[in-house]
């Protein structure tokens, strides 16, 4: 045994095979073609691609723990209103000056004076918190500016109608002239300003139901700090007074924030992708269905970040960074016959046909087909980059938002490589740069549809599902009729952030 | 290493050892292409991971080609399409192995059941211990050295089955 194993070692250690025949040169362009091109090519992608990865979670995280520092503070700030409300109620003064604000000219600048009193106690118990709530009263301190123009405007109005004036108790009272209304609609103004002046959390007191339904969220934060004027107009629309000169929707009106805001959202997803490829042609029947034959769908991922804003009332647009990885399955089978020679075989017998004996053996070296059939199961790569720019609608179910996204996709291939059938019907590999046999156009543009549905965990956050159907629209091949579709479904998860644009 | 003519030098030379590695290992030759290409791919790619302490760089390389040919050859042996129909009787005279081409003797060789060929190409001919090719064949050291033991039977019975000069009386 050892001689023979000798023998092989001999004839197969450190054997070299130099035959001519061998395209040396056509495997190296092979080789050559898919390494990288400067050697950094796929690094700088990484790196690329840890920067964005990296940026995402970052911006993530900061809007998350900005959103929570938010949310902690303002819900301190509650509570000291809170303690100053409940300390106010305890307040003789100020229930003195509650008590009698009804009555005569004399009555009014009586409240006028314990008003300046009741403003010192109260200044000296809101200086800090004043100071603190310095940032929460910039914007109620706007529509506070607003009500003070309406109210004097539209007291000015009721005046010289004879009209209704209101006091701390929500009781009406016919001026007796106009004189006299306007002596204590300016005593009455004064105080209330001095008051709004010089504590914005004055008169705080539970909103009525109907105030609540009127009213945004957004718009609700603002009325926290509405002072008593506000209030005051508000609780008219309760009464059964025959001037009710301003109802709830006016109040609204007034308050800046009442306004819709453009609503910003950043959404990051990711999911998996596959692509189907739809061949035809008028003339290349047979090539049409050999290629169908051969491409088939496979799975890839993707992974993206878009940015959306409420441009009308449910009207959004959306911008999108995504890159995929897709593939396309090639299977092929080749059936190849080749022949191979036996040296020395048994080919003929002669036998006597009377005695079965062997008369003569021939051998002779013989020629032996050999069948093969050859499975060619290769997946083409092909990375694209995209730039999705959507119109869409929304309509939102309580914490669910449903919405439906339309627009064109620009695609950038940054990679493909993979093998496929040519116009000759023969098999051929393919690179980036060989655009006659790619599927894709190295630059395009396609359409997209995308339904979405998302859940709100909270006004902040919510988690994200996101289909898409991507149609690429159809490319010549290898300077033939063929036309390849190409059909991109995506299934992502994800989630979003929503945050408020700055007026 | 990025450069190309370094690259390209370094394919020059191991070009033809890689192509016997093909040419032994693989059950499918039409694969020598894909094989080579993917290994030298590799080879350029992981050139990082080569530890000259280890081993030489010609043994790196075709370890590397040995583990692509073998992938081949478990896709090959899956895919119910591939059948040779090449079977027939083997018949050679060891006194003439020394006369016969590498290509017809691998021939002959080839018609070895594949496992046991594969553990007879690694311990025989490259030189692998058992430890190493149950790694690589991803078997254990016993059934390595089984499936070399029937190969070593298989060896012996055709190629001894005609030192007594027995000749077949068949046609073939």
């Amino acid at each position: 045994m050892d001689y023979l194993e000798n023998e092989f070692q001999d004839k197969f250690k450190d054997q070299k095979i130099t035959s001519e025949d061998f395209d040396d040169d056509g495997l190296w362009d092979g080789i050559s073609g898919n390494l990288p091109a400067s050697g950094t090519r796929l690094t700088i992608w990484s790196k690329y691609g840890m920067i964005i990865i990296t940026g995402i979670f970052s911006l993530t995280i900061t809007l998350f723990l900005a959103n929570y520092i938010l949310d902690k503070n303002r819900t301190k700030v509650k509570d000291e209103v809170s303690i100053l409300n409940s300390s106010r109620s305890s307040n003789p003064v100020q229930n003195d000056t509650t008590s009698t604000a009804n009555g005569s000219n004399d009555g009014m600048r009586e409240e006028s004076s314990q008003s300046e009193i009741e403003k010192r106690e109260v200044e000296k118990e809101t200086t800090e918190t004043r100071e603190e709530k310095s940032d929460i009263q910039k914007e109620p301190q706007e529509a506070i500016q607003i009500l003070k123009e309406k109210a004097n405007s539209s007291l000015s109005a009721l005046i010289k109608e004879g009209g209704v004036v209101i006091d701390n108790t929500n009781q009406t009272h016919q001026a007796e002239s106009i004189e006299g209304a306007h002596e204590m609609v300016n005593a009455k103004t004064d105080t209330q300003k001095e008051s709004m002046d010089e504590n914005p959390f004055f008169e705080i007191k539970q909103e009525p139901d109907y105030l609540m339904k009127e009213q945004t969220g957004l718009a609700r934060k603002h009325i926290d700090h509405i002072p008593n004027l506000s209030r005051q107009f508000v609780k008219l629309e309760s009464l059964d007074g025959p001037y009710p000169f301003v109802n709830v929707m006016q109040i609204s009106s007034m308050i800046p924030s009442a306004k819709p805001k453009k609503m910003w959202s950043l959404n990051t997803y990711g999911g998996t992708n596959a692509l189907f490829v739809d061949h035809r042609s008028s003339t290349l029947s047979d090539l049409v269905a050999l290629k169908n034959s051969t491409d088939h769908h496979a799975w890839g991922y993707s992974v993206g970040a878009n940015a959306s804003v409420r441009a009308l009332n449910k009207l959004n647009l959306r911008l999108g960074f995504e890159y995929h990885q897709t593939w396309i399955n090639f299977t092929y089978d080749t059936k190849s016959t080749s022949t191979r020679i036996n040296e020395n075989q048994l080919v003929t017998v002669w036998v006597d046909e009377n005695s079965g004996q062997v008369i003569k053996e021939e051998y002779d070296d013989v020629v032996v087909p050999i069948h093969q059939t050859r499975s060619i199961n290769h997946f083409n790569k092909i990375d694209l980059i995209s730039l999705p720019i959507e119109a869409g609608f929304s309509k939102s179910f309580g914490r669910i938002d449903l919405g439906l996204w339309l627009g064109p996709v620009l695609h950038f291939a940054v990679d493909m490589n993979g093998r496929t059938i040519d116009a000759n019907g023969e098999l051929a590999e393919f690179g980036i740069g060989d655009s006659a046999l790619t599927p894709f156009r190295q630059f395009g543009l396609g359409m997209r549809f995308s339904p979405t549905i998302s859940y709100a965990l909270n006004e902040r956050w919510a988690l994200s599902l996101l289909a898409s159907y991507t149609y690429h629209p159809s490319k010549e091949f290898d300077q033939t009729d063929l036309q390849s579709d190409i059909h991109q479904l995506n299934l992502n998860m994800g989630i979003r952030h929503n945050f408020n644009a700055k007026h | 290493m990025q450069n190309r003519d370094a690259q390209r030098r370094v394919y020059d030379v191991l070009l033809p050892y890689l192509r016997a590695i093909c040419r032994r290992y693989l059950r499918d030759v039409s694969f020598e292409k894909d094989v080579l290409q993917e290994s030298f791919l590799k080879i350029f790619t992981k050139i990082e991971q080569y530890n000259p302490e280890l081993a030489s760089f010609k043994k790196w390389a075709t370890k590397i080609t040995i583990n692509h040919c073998l992938n081949y050859n478990a896709r090959v042996i899956k895919t119910p399409h591939e059948e040779f129909q090449d079977q027939h009787e083997i018949l050679c005279l060891p006194k003439v192995i020394r006369q016969m081409s590498e290509d017809h003797l691998l021939s002959i060789l080839k018609q070895m059941p594949v496992r046991q060929f594969e553990v007879f190409n690694l311990y025989v001919i490259d030189s692998y211990g058992h430890e190493e090719i149950a790694r690589i064949l991803a078997i254990s050291e016993d059934v390595s050295r089984k499936r070399l033991s029937r190969a070593r039977q298989w060896i012996k019975k055709t190629f001894q089955q005609t030192d007594s000069d027995s000749l077949p009386t068949k046609i073939i």
